[in-house]
C-alpha cells in the first residue's frame, strides 16, 4: 500500500517537474534582458533543428556521439581518468540495477523467462552491479571529501545526493543480507509456496536451510541434527525451493555482510529488520525519483542531451532563438562535477580574491540563480560582477565540460547583457568614478593612514610602495621626455577638448603627495602601458609600473575593501 | 629542441590559426612540444590586482619547471608578463616567499629554472636564419611588408631583454628570408591600441588609424604580427570597426607568412581564418 502510494506520488512528482523543465527550456530569458526570443519561435526553430539534424549527415554525429560520449563517456578519460571510472562504475551499476532490479517487472521477467530474482545468475549480478556503484561512490568522496582540491567546490546539492545514493544501495545491501537469515521471510515463504501444516517436512526444510542457507531460527539448534532429516529437508527444498533460491554465498556482498549480523539475527529478525530496510530502501529510491527534476540527477536527461546538441551545433553560435533554447537546456546540464573550476585559467585570481564566482562552475551556479529570479539588477552582487569580467574567454571550460555545455558562449552572453545593463568592468567602474565624475559625491576617499594600513596586510605591500616610496619619483627632473614620447599624449594633441595631465605632470604630483589627485588623471586610466615613456626616462623612473600600482589600488579600494559600501560605484 | 608552447587565453578560441601555424612551423625544424595546461598569464588582471597577477604569472613557469622545460609563448604581452614577474620575484624575496607559499598547496615551486622565450627569439636564436632558409620552398618577392613589433616584449628592455628597444631587428631578419621587401614606416614600434580596447575605444581606434595610415603611407601590402593581441586588433577589431571601404591593411601572422614560404599546407596555416583579406598573399607567392 505504501509502496504503491509513494510510487504514483514519486512518478507523478517527477514528471510534473519534468514538464516543468521541459516548459522552462522554451520559456526561460537567458540573456539576462529585455528582449528575448518568444516560446513560438524558440520551439519552431528547435524543431526545425532537430529534424533537419536528424534527416541529415549530421546523424553520423548525433550516432557517434551517443556512442562514444554518453554511453562511453570516454571525453571525461582525457582530462580526469580517476572520475571516469568513479562515474562509469556509477552509470553501469546504477542503470543495470535500474532495469534488471528495480524495473524487473517491467524488463527482467519479460525478456528472461526464468527470471528470478534470488536466483543466479541474477542473484550474483546484483552484487555485482551494486559493487560497481558502491566503489564509485566511495572514489566520489575520496574526490570530494578527502581529497579535497582547493578549487573543487562541494555543496549541499553534492552531497545530499551522493548521500542519498549511498543510502539506496547500503539498504539495500542490508535487506539482502537481513534477509538470508530472516526466519519471518522462511515463514512467510513456506506459508506462501508450501505446505505449513506437514510440520514434519517444514522442520526438515528448516534444518537444511539452517545449515545450507544461513537462516538463523531461534527455537532451532543447529548443532544436533541429524543427516537423515538433512536428507528429508533437501527432498523438501527439490521440490518446493530450488528452482528459485541459488545459495546465498554467490550474493558475495550480502552473504559477508549477513554473517558478520548473524549473532545479532534473532534481535533483527524479531524487530523485523528485513521490513524497515525495506522501506528505507524503497522510500529513498522514491525520493530520489521525485527529486530528480530539481536536483543534479537531471543530469541524465540534459548532459546527453547537451552533449548531442554540441555534437551537431556550431561551436561560435549567433545570438539565435536556439542558443537561447540551448542555454536554458545547459543551466539545467551542469553536474557540478567541477572540471571547468579546476582547469580555469583565472583559477590562481580566485586564490588571491576568494571570490567564488570566478571558477566557471560556480559562476554558472550564480548565473542560473540570477536567470531564475528574473534578471534583478539587484542581485548580481560586486562578486558576479568582478568575476564576469576577470573571466579571460579562454574558451578552456567549454573544451573540458563533460556534459558539453557551451560556458563560452553562455559567459560572453552574460557579459554582453551585464554591460548593456550599465554593470560594467572593475576597470571602467573606477574610471568613472574617479575621472568623469570627479564631484566630491563621488570621490572616493583615499587616506593616506588607511592606505599605507591596507598595505601592510597584503603580500604585496612591497609592490605598492613604488606610489607610497618617495625614492621611486623624487628623481624625476621634469624633462617632459615621457610626455613626448606617450601616444595616447599625442593622441589627444590633435584634439583640444582633451586635455591630458601628461605623465611628467603626474610624476610632480605624486611628489608634492597628492596621489588623491594624481590617480583621477584620465592619462593613468589611459595608459596602453606601451612603456614607452619608462623605457625613455633619463632618471629610469618606473612610470608606468607606478600608473599600474595607481589602478590597482583604486580597484583595491572600490572593490576589495569589504568595508567600503560603496562598492558598485 | 624541447619548449612548452604556452598559447595564452586568446589563441584557443579567437586565433586558432596562430596555434596550428606555429606547431606546423615548428615541426619542420623537429620541435618536440611538451604539454602542459598552463593558465592565464596574468597580463589581462594585472590592471585590477598584482598578487593575482603574480600568482598567475609564477604558477604557469612553476607548471613548466616540473617538467624541466622552457616556455614558448607566440604572444608578447604574455611573454612580457612572464618577464615582468621573473622580475618582481627575483628581486623580492618576500613576495616570493608567498607565492611559493600557495604554489606549494599544489606541490609546485617557483625557482626561476625555467626560462620564457617568445617565439621570433626562438625562431631567430635557436633555429638559426640559415637553417630557416634551407626550408624556405616560396618566395614573396613583390610583397611589402610591414613588421609590428608589439610594445610588451620590447619594453621595458631591462626587464624583457627581447631586442635593442630602439631599433630592433629580429622580425626584419625574419621576413627577409622569404625575400619579401620590408617597407621602413615611423610607426612600427608604436602601440597597437589594443590594451585600452573596451575601456576607451575611441582612443584605441585613434591609435590603430594612425598605424594603418602609416604602414599604407610607407607603401605596405600587408601587416606582420607575433602577438595574440596585436592580431586581434588589426584583424578582429579593424574588421569590426571599420566599415569594409576603409579596411587598408590586411594582417597576417609571422607563423603564416613564414609557413607559406616554407610551403606548409594552408589547413595548417588557417591563412583563410584571418578576418581581414590575409588570403591575397598567396598572390605573390613566385
Amino acid at each position: 500500500m505504501i509502496f504503491t502510494i509513494s510510487l504514483y506520488l514519486s512518478l507523478g512528482i517527477c514528471i510534473l517537474g519534468l514538464l516543468y523543465r521541459l516548459v522552462s527550456w522554451f520559456t526561460l530569458n537567458t540573456q539576462l534582458r529585455g528582449t528575448h526570443y518568444g516560446w513560438v519561435d524558440r520551439i519552431k526553430d528547435a524543431s526545425k533543428a532537430v529534424i533537419g539534424s536528424i534527416f541529415s549527415v549530421k546523424c553520423v554525429n548525433i550516432i557517434k556521439t551517443f556512442i562514444i560520449e554518453v554511453v562511453l563517456q570516454l571525453h571525461i578519460i582525457k582530462n580526469d581518468p580517476f572520475r571516469w571510472i568513479a562515474h562509469i562504475c556509477i552509470f553501469l551499476g546504477f542503470t543495470l540495477l535500474l532495469f534488471m532490479h528495480a524495473m524487473e517487472d517491467i524488463v527482467s521477467t519479460a525478456l528472461f523467462s526464468g527470471y528470478y530474482s534470488t536466483v543466479n545468475p541474477y542473484l550474483c549480478l546484483r552484487n555485482i552491479f551494486g559493487l560497481m556503484t558502491i566503489v564509485g561512490i566511495i572514489m566520489v568522496v575520496g574526490r570530494r571529501y578527502i581529497q579535497k582540491k582547493p578549487l573543487l567546490k562541494t555543496n549541499s546539492r553534492d552531497t545530499f545526493a551522493i548521500v542519498l545514493l549511498a543510502i539506496i544501495f547500503i539498504s539495500g545491501f542490508l535487506l539482502e543480507a537481513v534477509k538470508i537469515f530472516s526466519e519471518p521471510v522462511f515463514d512467510q515463504m513456506v506459508n506462501d509456496y508450501g505446505d505449513p501444516s506437514a510440520t514434519e517436512d517444514v522442520e526438515a526444510l528448516k534444518a537444511y536451510w539452517a545449515t545450507e542457507f544461513h537462516v538463523v531460527f531461534s527455537d532451532f539448534n543447529t548443532s544436533n541434527i541429524s543427516n537423515e532429516i538433512l536428507e528429508t529437508g533437501k527432498d523438501v527444498h527439490i521440490g518446493s525451493c530450488a528452482d528459485c533460491h541459488s545459495k546465498p554465498t554467490w550474493a558475495f556482498i550480502s552473504f559477508p555482510i549477513s554473517k558478520a549480523l548473524s549473532p545479532a539475527a534473532p534481535l533483527l529478525n524479531k524487530i523485523r529488520m528485513d521490513t524497515w530496510l525495506w522501506y528505507i530502501h524503497f522510500l529513498a529510491c522514491f525520493i530520489g525519483l521525485a527529486y530528480l527534476p530539481f536536483s543534479k540527477f537531471l543530469h541524465i536527461v540534459t548532459a546527453p542531451l547537451s552533449l548531442l546538441i554540441r555534437s551537431v551545433a556550431d561551436p561560435k553560435p549567433e545570438n539565435t532563438a536556439n542558443s537561447e533554447t540551448r542555454r536554458a537546456i545547459e543551466l539545467d546540464a551542469c553536474t557540478h562535477c567541477g572540471t571547468c573550476s579546476l582547469n580555469c585559467s583565472v583559477a590562481p585570481v580566485y586564490q588571491i580574491l576568494n571570490i567564488p564566482e570566478i571558477l566557471p562552475s560556480e559562476k554558472l551556479s550564480a548565473t542560473k540563480a540570477i536567470i531564475k529570479n528574473q534578471h534583478d539588477t539587484e542581485i548580481i552582487n560586486p562578486d558576479f560582477q568582478i568575476a564576469s569580467y576577470v573571466c579571460t574567454s579562454c574558451y578552456r571550460c567549454t573544451q573540458v565540460c563533460s556534459s558539453g555545455i557551451n560556458l563560452q558562449d553562455m559567459w560572453l552572453t552574460t557579459k554582453r547583457s551585464l554591460h548593456e545593463k550599465g554593470i560594467k568592468d572593475p576597470y571602467t567602474v573606477c574610471r568613472t568614478t574617479l575621472v568623469q565624475k570627479p564631484d566630491e559625491k563621488h570621490l572616493i576617499p583615499i587616506d593616506y593612514h588607511k592606505v599605507y594600513r591596507r598595505i601592510q596586510d597584503r603580500f604585496a605591500y612591497q609592490y605598492f610602495h613604488l606610489t607610497l616610496r618617495p625614492e621611486t619619483f623624487t628623481y624625476c627632473i621634469q624633462c617632459q621626455t615621457c610626455t613626448n614620447a606617450c601616444p595616447v599624449m599625442a593622441s589627444a594633441a590633435n584634439n583640444p577638448n582633451e586635455l591630458l595631465v601628461s605623465p611628467q605632470q603626474i610624476m610632480n604630483l605624486m611628489r608634492m603627495r597628492l596621489l588623491h589627485i594624481a590617480i583621477r588623471s584620465p592619462l593613468v586610466w589611459d595608459c596602453l602601458t606601451c612603456y614607452k615613456c619608462q623605457e625613455c626616462c633619463p632618471q629610469r623612473i618606473p612610470i608606468t609600473d607606478i600608473f599600474y600600482e595607481l589602478k590597482q589600488l583604486s580597484v583595491d579600494l572600490t572593490f576589495f575593501d569589504k568595508a567600503n559600501t560603496n562598492r558598485l560605484g | 629542441m624541447k619548449y612548452a608552447l604556452f598559447l595564452g587565453c586568446k589563441i584557443p578560441y579567437y586565433i586558432e590559426q596562430y596555434d596550428s601555424s606555429t606547431r606546423a612551423l615548428f615541426d619542420l625544424f623537429d620541435m618536440d612540444w611538451v604539454d602542459i595546461k598552463f593558465n592565464c598569464c596574468g597580463y589581462p588582471i594585472r590592471n585590477l590586482n598584482f598578487e593575482s597577477y603574480i600568482l598567475s604569472a609564477a604558477r604557469n613557469m612553476a607548471l613548466a619547471e616540473r617538467k624541466q622545460v622552457d616556455i614558448l609563448t607566440p604572444c608578447k604581452c604574455c611573454y612580457g608578463s612572464f618577464k615582468h614577474a621573473q622580475f618582481y620575484l627575483q628581486n623580492y624575496k618576500e613576495l616570493k616567499d608567498k607565492v611559493n607559499e600557495i604554489l606549494k598547496k599544489e606541490n609546485l615551486m617557483w625557482n626561476n629554472h625555467s626560462k620564457v622565450k617568445h617565439i621570433l627569439t626562438v625562431l631567430h636564436d635557436e633555429i638559426g636564419i640559415q637553417r630557416l632558409r634551407t626550408k624556405i620552398k616560396n618566395r614573396l618577392k613583390t610583397l611589402k611588408v610591414a613588421v609590428h613589433y608589439g610594445c610588451h616584449a620590447l619594453r621595458p628592455s631591462h626587464i624583457t631583454h627581447f631586442d635593442n628597444p630602439l631599433n630592433p631587428s629580429i622580425f626584419e631578419h625574419l621576413i627577409e628570408i622569404t625575400e619579401a621587401p620590408l617597407i621602413n614606416w615611423s610607426k612600427k614600434l608604436e602601440c597597437c591600441g589594443h590594451p585600452i580596447w573596451g575601456k576607451n575605444d575611441k582612443l584605441s581606434l585613434d591609435l590603430m588609424q594612425k598605424k594603418i595610415d602609416d604602414a599604407i603611407q610607407a607603401g605596405a601590402d600587408v601587416l606582420c604580427t607575433a602577438c595574440s593581441y596585436c592580431q586581434i586588433q588589426f584583424d578582429d577589431i579593424q574588421i569590426q570597426q571599420l566599415s569594409p571601404a576603409q579596411t587598408q591593411l590586411d594582417t597576417v601572422l609571422v607563423t603564416q607568412l613564414l609557413g607559406l614560404s616554407m610551403g606548409i599546407e594552408e589547413m595548417q596555416l588557417g591563412i583563410h581564418k584571418n578576418k581581414t583579406n590575409a588570403k591575397k598573399i598567396y598572390d605573390y607567392v613566385n
